[in-house]
């Protein structure tokens, strides 16, 4: 007989562990539920624009001189004032070459032509709602915050979940399904948590660091006036030019990409180039271009007026230099091709079962304890689905400019949790919906021109759709008697 | 050279899984310790392989998701499949439900608090002291400062929580933003 190997925790330890867990859980667990399906979704972001719009992503590279007279176009067309001109160049995650404007208008987008001539591109009305409800649930600047907590939060389970587990290793690959539901669901919650924990940890704490970096800049400026600290987190780019009305010639953003693919130090594909106060002395062209082999979302450049080119440093910096430009890539898994893409979503999707398991353990512990809660069960019910109802239903405002994807959103899961609570089997009428829902998104948004990533969405929305179609149908079969 | 890493890196890290649940598989009723030793050293080994393969950041990355992600396989596959049972419910309490015992208001409302603010306070303090206190350069002072601002406020809540009494947290709370305070006030002195 051998000694196990994990210290043996004294139970009143584990007891409290617990307690502190499931507190926190039951608080926090529909927020973290839907920053975490949303996240698993935004995962394919750039695959969803493709999806969403076809004809943005049918356009190659253009060239160089093409390039710079789609610049040119822009600030000829645009209405008043022009903020910034971005321009999007074509990437293994978004084929098409295209260019953003702010002017006094408000933001355009548009696709470059072969000739330079400026294409209004449709919107991805559901990925940007996708992508911004992830980031701060639509709620500004608190928002980051609220989703920030979710981060914190997340973390302080997974720290209390592992101490109140003291079986984490010696079950570590037992999976009971059927006979006791509270078997089943804290089997599945528990080894998803433990063989998930380091994405688990990556994705709550980069999580967290998009909502607390400036607050934790503010504090560290308020304890140490004048340190150098707090400004280092501002100075990880470059600081804007001194702003100059007077006329000057707009730069050549061919001529910058040039320079990016023969620069020694990193010698690749400029992706992202912005120009601020373009056609002014006080204009500044910046670029973000592929580092390959590293996790950072790019190395960062300026192009000042009459001096040379600038680097930030992200690729050789400092440590923490390196670190800011990985914080991206290591929350979204962008940096590793579509099969990393594909690593995360299944990671993220277990940590969503993680959220829904943990809600529905403490309902089946109540049951078997003699205290069932109904109307709690029924709700998070209409929640797990409901959540899921309502963002399918989001994405079909890509095919209505007319829709609302909050409304849409917002709706679902407010007529999901109201189904849930006046009958009697709602998941079962949830699953049903959710199918028929993703199988209408399929078809509405099919087109002979999309593209391999798109296909490959519309492939995954027919496979959902048949899941639940299978979790329906095994649901309505009628049981037998005892 | 590179497949044949990627290759040789999924095969020893399969084996690595495969070894620690083979060491599962035994429970305690036979010599494990080889095999556990074995598994994490395979799954380490395999890592290294995929690092070098796909570069340190993107090859580490691919191989422990890849780990996880095959490890959540293994575990599908050995699913125990038991039947329904009807049972009635048990109507003891369960000793490990949180609900379950008696709560008194007050000390719902203070734990509240310690978690909500004090567990606060101490993670913001204590990570203000690392990015001043570092020595380091004051980029990665601050960048450490912020990815381990959610862990030490994370780990302060669940102790807040944890903890039965009160007294305790609050004040190890408080003594930890006080001295990070008095750190960052002495770093300060000209």
């Amino acid at each position: 007989m051998t000694k196990p190997i994990w210290p043996k925790a004294p139970p009143g330890f584990v007891r409290a562990m617990l307690a502190s867990h499931s507190a926190l859980g039951l608080f926090i667990a529909a927020l973290c539920y839907l920053v975490c399906v949303t996240g698993t979704l935004a995962v394919f972001a750039a695959e969803l624009d493709q999806w969403e719009r076809p004809a943005s992503a049918v356009d190659a590279a253009v060239s160089g001189p093409a390039l710079d007279r789609g610049v040119v176009n822009a600030l000829v067309t645009a209405t008043g004032k022009v903020d910034s001109i971005l321009v999007s160049l074509p990437t293994a995650d978004s084929p098409a070459t295209s260019l953003t404007v702010t002017d006094a208008a408000g933001e355009r987008r548009y696709r470059i032509g072969q000739d330079g001539a400026l294409i209004p591109a449709k919107a991805a009305v559901f990925t940007r709602f996708l992508r911004e409800f992830h980031a701060n649930l639509h709620a500004g600047r608190m928002g980051y915050v609220i989703v920030g907590l979710a981060g914190v939060a997340m973390v302080s389970l997974t720290l209390s979940g592992l101490l109140a587990h003291p079986r984490i290793f010696r079950d570590a690959f037992t999976l009971r399904w059927g006979g006791s539901r509270r078997l089943q669901e804290a089997d599945l919650h528990n080894r998803l948590s433990v063989w998930g924990l380091p994405f688990n940890l990556i994705i709550s704490v980069t999580g967290a660091y998009f909502g607390f970096a400036g607050i934790l800049a503010m504090v560290i400026t308020g304890l140490q006036p004048g340190g150098d600290s707090a400004g280092a987190i501002r100075a990880t780019r470059f600081p804007p030019p001194k702003a100059d009305p007077r006329p000057a010639p707009v730069p050549s953003f061919a001529a910058a990409a040039a320079f990016i693919r023969t620069d020694a130090a990193v010698a690749d594909q400029a992706f992202t180039l912005a120009l601020r106060a373009p056609g002014t002395r006080g204009q500044s062209l910046t670029a973000y271009a592929h580092v390959e082999r590293r996790a950072l979302y790019g190395e960062l450049y300026q192009f000042p007026p009459g001096a040379p080119a600038q680097r930030m440093g992200y690729a050789d910096g400092p440590f923490g230099l390196q670190l800011y430009a990985a914080t991206y890539p290591l929350h979204f898994g962008s940096y590793g091709g579509l099969l990393l893409k594909s690593l995360y979503a299944i990671l993220g999707f277990g940590l969503s079962v993680v959220c829904a398991s943990g809600v529905s353990i403490w309902l089946v512990r109540r049951r078997d304890g003699g205290r069932p809660a109904p109307r709690i069960e029924r709700a998070w019910t209409g929640m797990v689905w409901g959540a899921l109802v309502g963002l399918g239903l989001s994405s079909f405002a890509g095919l209505n400019p007319a829709l609302s994807p909050g409304w849409l959103f917002w709706g679902g899961l407010l007529a999901s949790l109201t189904l849930a609570a006046i009958t009697a089997r709602p998941s079962l009428w949830l699953k049903g919906g959710l199918a028929a829902i993703l199988l209408a998104i399929a078809v509405g948004y099919w087109r002979p021109e999309l593209t391999p990533a798109a296909r490959t969405i519309e492939a995954l929305l027919v496979l959902g759709a048949a899941w639940a179609a299978y979790l329906f149908l095994r649901q309505a079969r009628p049981r037998e008697a005892p | 050279m590179e497949p044949t890493l990627w290759i040789a890196a999924a095969l020893i890290g399969a084996g690595g899984v495969l070894a620690l649940r083979q060491a599962w598989r035994k429970g305690s009723s036979g010599p494990r310790g080889v095999l556990i030793l074995g598994g994490w050293t395979a799954l380490a080994i395999a890592i290294a392989l995929a690092a070098r393969a796909g570069g340190f950041d993107v090859g580490a990355g691919i191989g422990v998701c890849a780990m996880m992600v095959f490890a959540y396989g293994v575990i599908t596959a050995g699913v125990q499949i038991r039947s329904a049972k009807r049972r009635s419910p048990k109507p003891a309490a369960d000793p490990l439900d949180a609900s379950a015992g008696p709560r008194r208001p007050w000390r719902v409302a203070g734990r509240t608090l310690i978690a909500a603010v004090l567990a606060a306070v101490a993670g913001f303090t204590t990570a203000a002291a690392i990015a001043i206190c570092l020595p380091a350069v004051p980029i990665t002072r601050a960048m450490t400062a912020i990815y381990l601002l959610p862990i030490l406020w994370g780990a302060a809540v669940a102790w807040a929580l944890a903890d039965d009494r009160l007294l305790r947290p609050t004040l190890a709370l408080t003594l930890v933003s006080l001295a990070s305070w008095g750190a960052i006030a002495l770093k300060s002195l000209p």
